[in-house]
């Protein structure tokens, strides 16, 4: 892959799946700074990795991967918050929010949603953002690499857990 | 799946974001900078090493009849420099590839610190003992082909003084590694028990 077709590549999938990255980067560092420190060390990873990329699988699929690892990586590095790009955070990414009673109860969900993910394990969080975002149970057991059965006993067990969580913070 | 309210999925997929400017020369800047300093040290110390060992090898060429006992000097230096640049190769051919699946990246990693921890554990081995021999061997040596030649301890003194030099530095550095160990390994053992723990929880998802 030349660079030209490296950066087009880049370019092409950062304007379609940059959801993707931000709800990765949101469900495994806490706090705003820790977020856009995850979310630029998944930028460089995939930046990094691109030129391995083969065309076995889809393109969403393999992001997951890169921003799973980086992120269970990132977990366990003492290497935060080093400044890389300015002004380059999960706030610009955000889509303005459209001023309605629904898309604000959205929000609100949301933001639990996120909270009771990162208070799962790091493997659990993973599972449960894939199946989130639509995923089957292959596609799953593509990215974590175990198979379709212990993804969808696993879950089972964590989407309880989750709703439980988020059932019991929406009673507060 | 069906218990799973559907709220929470279509709450999840409605998120919405714009595409971004990322500029990859911005991006990478730290991580050049941090393999540009990577690079420096291991040029400097190679280069160090080798140049050690060439001046070893010079002297030694002098008068090989007399001076060979620096030929062992020279060859523990590029013994050092060679073992350096080999873990480095090692270790960029088997980095961590991140688009493997999470479990393949999982077993990487806990590889990865196993090895590292199994460097560091015999580091005094690989660096340590080759630099030590190669500067404590020529001067037994030296002793021995001047034994005889002058009074005992006019030949004496000096070697032994080189020799209880020599060693004072090297257990030195010997402690001084051995505690740096120490402290990494703290770590890297927290790090291992939290890959493991991660990967129990990704293979026994049955129990």
């Amino acid at each position: 892959m030349g660079i030209a077709d490296h950066e087009l590549r880049f370019r092409q999938w950062l304007s379609e799946h940059t959801g993707l990255l931000v709800k990765v980067a949101r469900s495994f560092a806490e706090g705003p700074a820790d977020q856009d420190d995850l979310f630029q060390e998944i930028l460089l990873q995939v930046w990094l990795s691109l030129p391995s990329f083969r065309d076995e699988s889809k393109p969403t699929t393999w992001l997951y991967r890169v921003a799973l690892n980086t992120a269970l990586a990132w977990k366990r590095s003492e290497k935060k918050r080093r400044p890389r790009q300015d002004s380059l955070s999960i706030s610009d990414v955000a889509a303005p929010s459209v001023t309605s009673a629904e898309a604000e109860r959205n929000d609100r969900v949301v933001d639990q949603l996120y909270a009771a993910i990162r208070a799962l394990q790091p493997a659990k969080r993973a599972l449960v953002v894939l199946y989130l975002d639509g995923f089957t149970y292959r596609e799953i057991a593509d990215v974590v690499g175990i198979s379709e059965s212990n993804v969808g006993v696993s879950l089972n067990r964590i989407k309880k857990e989750l709703a439980a969580a988020v059932q019991e913070d929406e009673d507060e | 799946m069906n218990n799973f309210p559907d709220q929470l999925q279509q709450a999840w997929q409605s998120q919405c974001s714009k595409p971004i400017d990322v500029k990859p020369d911005q991006l990478l800047t730290v991580t050049r900078y941090e393999r540009l300093v990577q690079f420096l040290v291991d040029i400097g110390m190679i280069s160090f090493f080798l140049c050690v060992g060439i001046l070893m090898l010079g002297w030694a060429f002098r008068d090989i009849q007399k001076d060979w006992p620096w030929l062992i000097s020279a060859l523990s230096d590029v013994w050092v420099a060679g073992y350096i640049l080999f873990n480095r190769w090692r270790r960029r051919r088997n980095a961590a590839h991140y688009d493997e699946t999470m479990l393949a990246h999982v077993e990487w990693s806990i590889k990865d610190i196993e090895h590292q921890m199994w460097l560091d554990r015999y580091a005094p081995w690989w660096y340590i003992l080759p630099i030590g021999l190669g500067c404590m061997i020529p001067p037994v040596f030296f002793f021995a082909m001047d034994y005889g030649k002058r009074p005992l301890l006019d030949s004496l003194m000096p070697w032994l003084g080189t020799e209880v030099v020599f060693v004072a530095t090297f257990i030195f550095v010997y402690l001084l590694m051995q505690f740096g160990v120490r402290i990494a390994n703290e770590k890297r053992r927290q790090e291992l028990q939290a890959l493991r723990a991660l990967r129990e929880t990704l293979l026994n998802t049955q129990e």
